[in-house]
């Protein structure tokens, strides 16, 4: 039984750039370029793809925060324009944000006050709120004004504010940016309640392994057309008979993978850039391991450092190199 | 700057909206009389001039207090304050290379917004006249942004500046006498208004302004305004080196 | 298109309150909200006991300068003041309150998430008009004292309900034009400037500070246009009896209509601004 369903949606939104200090002029930035896709009961949708790649757009045209310039949408059954009150009841939403909430108040008074809005009884409310808090960790700060919060306390008080009204459809976006691995942790396990529940669940990441452990099916999306849609393993299968390989080093050179690329028998190459250290990593995707001999004197004659080189099980961030052809964002 | 065309265009217009209105409704309460009242209560026969030049000179007034004073806050909203104390540099010595640029601007804008009224009554400054005029400004200047200084180290304790902001340019507007003569108080008053510099400044300029000044006129002013500069900008360093201090040890520099 | 539609099981079972509970629900939430927060910046509210009677001064002094000396203490002159005082808030909350609240939202990143309820998008933004109804009240009082302190003039009260009421129907008036004016932050953002220069011509236009039979005939005209003219006169009339321009019964019909209008059409406004910033995507930002 579907739940949500988006035909063909389209987003273009117009900016306005500055030139100097008067000149300004405007730009048209495509952000959705018809995308279609279709959420079963009890699913957890995962969208998948770079910064821009058009995620929030989608998730915000869903939950009646911006309306497409076309295409059609329905959640729950209900025209997300049309019937936008109708959707809003039905969906909680979490929107990536480390403002929106009130600094003045606590944690707590912040819940209740959305919770009022949602014409939830308060009785009910308080309840609520109280779990929320409680499997969300909060609980001890919950009396705490929000002000004194750190990033990742205000992460999950807006993962709670997403399920103040217990929805049966949730928007999350980008759950769990900026929060310590065993936050991260908790709010996916979480999600799974929440699906064993049977709520259905959309959520965007550009994180492959949160969408590999979470997700029953994908849509990697990228400059704002889905690319590949299907289960974790339907998606790493268009990989399958390929080999890769994963090269660790220190810096990069300038037309490397280039050079990497335009080897015979070399289908897809793929850099990814560590946030935190001066280390990148290297995919290559390739025909069969006769290619590494080739990928190693290159690697030589441009006297690159290299860490380590290893044989990988291909993975969603393969998929996605090999679909797009280019390098992925930083990873977390 | 562009981007806050709109701030600009009334900070340079509202002398000239406030002048209508106390002009405005004094006409209309003080009836035909009202030019001769307010001659006998200010001894100066022009009200326009007389409320633009303290409008212009309230506006340079609040914007150094505030902009000294609230720079600081706005650092701590956007979270960049903290970050300062990375750097190899005084955030003090920080914070006062962005007063002089302002002070400038004050000069400038004050330079704008009496033009159009003196270009109408035919009464245009000298060069000398004028640059008599923007020093007298600048030396003014000087004390606010050490008030502006204690107001920037209560910010780092107290967060809420713009309170605190209300308060003392209320205080100051007050006893300034931009729109009326300090005599109408009582001596008391008016001894403690000397604290004040743009008490003094507007007195200085209404009388480049009339061109009625020489030279001599203005020596014991200016010795006023290097005291006052000495006394504000010390007691604003200590303050605010004596709350830093208790920042840093309780962790508050991050905190907004 | 036909997906499967579920009614909200729990709605049934009380999980939700419906009708006028939700609404009184909605009030409260945003009245506690204001509230707590406007009493969590105690030294704003400390701040504004200190600066109210000094910024009378400031504000009155230089209007005096154009009486004559003996006229100063005149309490139906220093009586004009006092109630020209009070409008000039009404006039800034009422071009303030709703201005001041979307962009507070705007500043907080907490629009998104308001406008992800279904709660009705005038109450979301009335916080102001709770805190400020109560600053109006506690400012009366005290001005009430610094008058009598400073200039030493009783305050004229001679019909204390009518006054009350009148203050109310003007507080709802401005809150009207406050919705219209909120709705232009909403799509413009920072309009501050705009703003003040706008709450001077009200000030000037709508004899706030004397009666509008004191205005050149072109301007009077004008000023019978500003809903703020009305809310002055009908205040003094109630509280110093002075006569109204146009007949008082006229003058309150008038009021009562025109708190109507403005509310209709800035909760219309409000609404097609809404739709205007999901069109373009702004909706988020500040």
């Amino acid at each position: 039984m579907e739940k949500i369903k988006a035909e063909n949606l389209r987003k273009i939104f117009i900016t306005k750039e500055r030139r100097g200090i008067f000149k300004g002029e405007k730009r048209k930035v495509e952000a959705l370029k018809g995308i279609s896709f279709a959420i079963n009961k009890g699913e957890i949708f995962g969208l998948l793809g770079p910064n821009g790649a058009g995620k929030t757009t989608t998730i915000k045209i869903l939950s009646t925060l911006l309306l497409p310039d076309d295409g059609d949408a329905w959640v729950n059954g209900y025209h997300v324009v049309k019937e936008a009150n109708k959707v809003r009841e039905i969906i909680g939403v979490s929107l990536y944000s480390d403002r929106g909430f009130y600094w003045k108040l606590t944690g707590y008074e912040n819940l209740m006050y959305f919770a009022y809005l949602y014409h939830l009884n308060p009785e009910y409310a308080k309840k609520r709120i109280k779990y929320l808090l409680d499997i969300l960790e909060l609980s001890k700060d919950a009396d705490r004004l929000v002000e004194e919060y750190s990033t990742g306390m205000k992460s999950k008080l807006n993962f709670a504010r997403a399920l103040i009204h217990d929805p049966e459809i949730i928007f999350l976006d980008e759950p769990t940016i900026g929060l310590d691995p065993n936050s991260a942790r908790k709010i996916r396990e979480i999600i799974r309640d929440l699906k064993k529940e049977g709520k259905t669940i959309l959520l965007t990441t550009h994180n492959m392994y949160e969408a590999d452990i979470l997700c029953d099916r994908i849509a990697i999306i990228n400059k704002g057309k889905i690319i590949a849609l299907g289960t974790p393993n339907e998606l790493k299968s268009v990989v399958e008979k390929d080999r890769v390989i994963e090269i660790q080093i220190y810096g990069i050179l300038n037309g490397l993978t280039d050079k990497i690329r335009k080897i015979n028998g070399v289908k897809r190459v793929g850099l990814i850039q560590e946030e935190k250290s001066l280390k990148n990593r290297i995919k290559v995707i390739m025909e069969s391991d006769d290619v590494v001999p080739e990928v190693l004197r290159i690697l030589v004659s441009e006297k690159i450092k290299v860490e380590s080189i290893k044989s990988v099980e291909p993975s969603l961030e393969d998929v996605f190199v090999y679909l797009t052809g280019e390098r992925l964002e930083k990873e977390e | 700057m562009s981007r806050y065309i709109g701030n600009w265009i009334m900070i340079i217009t509202l002398p000239y909206m406030l002048a209508g209105i106390f002009l405005g409704v004094g006409y209309a309460v003080g009836g035909k009389n009202a030019s001769i009242n307010f001659y006998k209560n200010t001894g100066i026969s022009d009200p326009a001039l007389y409320s633009i030049l303290g409008g212009a000179i309230m506006i340079a007034t609040m914007i150094i207090l505030e902009n000294t004073g609230g720079y600081i806050r706005e650092e701590q909203l956007i979270g960049t304050f903290e970050l300062h104390y990375l750097t190899p540099n005084s955030t003090l010595q920080i914070w006062f290379f962005h007063i002089l640029p302002i002070a400038t601007i004050m000069i400038g804008i004050f330079s704008i917004t009496i033009t159009p009224i003196l270009l109408f009554k035919g009464n245009l400054l000298s060069f000398s006249e004028w640059l008599i005029a923007a020093t007298v400004i600048f030396l003014s200047l000087m004390p606010l942004a050490g008030i502006g200084l204690v107001i920037a180290a209560l910010t780092v304790r107290f967060k809420e500046v713009w309170a605190i902001v209300n308060v003392i340019n209320s205080v100051i507007t007050l006893l300034s006498g931009f729109y009326y003569p300090l005599e109408i108080f009582p001596e008391m008053v008016q001894t403690i208004a000397l604290l004040v510099p743009s008490s003094t400044a507007v007195k200085i300029l209404r009388t480049i302004i009339q061109h009625r000044y020489t030279s001599l006129n203005f020596g014991p002013q200016i010795i006023l305004f290097l005291v006052l500069s000495m006394i504000y900008l010390s007691s604003g360093y200590i303050t605010y080196k004596r709350w830093e201090n208790a920042a840093r040890k309780n962790g508050e520099l991050s905190k907004y | 298109m036909q997906l499967e539609k579920t009614e909200n099981s729990q709605s049934i079972n009380g999980k939700y309150l419906k009708g006028i509970m939700s609404i009184f629900l909605e009030l409260y939430a945003t009245a506690s909200r204001g509230y707590k927060i406007y009493f969590r910046y105690t030294a704003w509210f400390i701040a504004d006991l200190i600066t109210t009677p000094i910024w009378i001064l400031v504000f009155l002094l230089p209007i005096l300068m154009f009486l004559p000396k003996e006229q100063w203490n005149n309490p139906t002159t220093i009586n004009f003041f006092f109630w020209a005082m009070v409008m000039w808030d009404i006039v800034g909350a009422g071009l303030w309150s709703f201005g001041q609240a979307i962009r507070r939202e705007q500043q907080t990143g907490t629009l998104e998430f308001l406008f992800l309820t279904n709660a009705n998008r005038i109450i979301m933004f009335t916080r102001s008009i709770f805190t400020r109804g109560l600053e109006l009240t506690i400012m009366f009082a005290y001005m009430v004292i610094v008058f009598k302190l400073l200039f030493g003039v009783d305050i004229i009260l001679r019909n204390i309900l009518g006054v009350i009421f009148i203050l109310t129907l003007g507080l709802l008036i401005a809150m009207g034009f406050g919705e219209i004016y909120g709705a232009l932050v909403l799509r413009f953002k920072n309009i501050g400037p705009v703003t003040n220069i706008l709450e001077f011509v009200i000030l000037g236009i709508s004899g706030i500070f004397f009666p509008i039979s004191r205005l050149p005939d072109q301007i009077r005209l004008i000023s019978l246009l500003s809903p703020f003219t009305y809310i002055a006169e009908m205040t003094r009339y109630m509280a110093m009896g002075i006569e109204t321009y146009l007949d008082p019964g006229f003058e309150l019909i008038l009021m009562i209509l025109m708190a109507i209008i403005f509310n209709a059409i800035g909760f219309v406004t409000i609404l097609y601004i809404e739709k205007n910033l999901k069109k373009t995507g702004k909706l988020g930002a500040y």
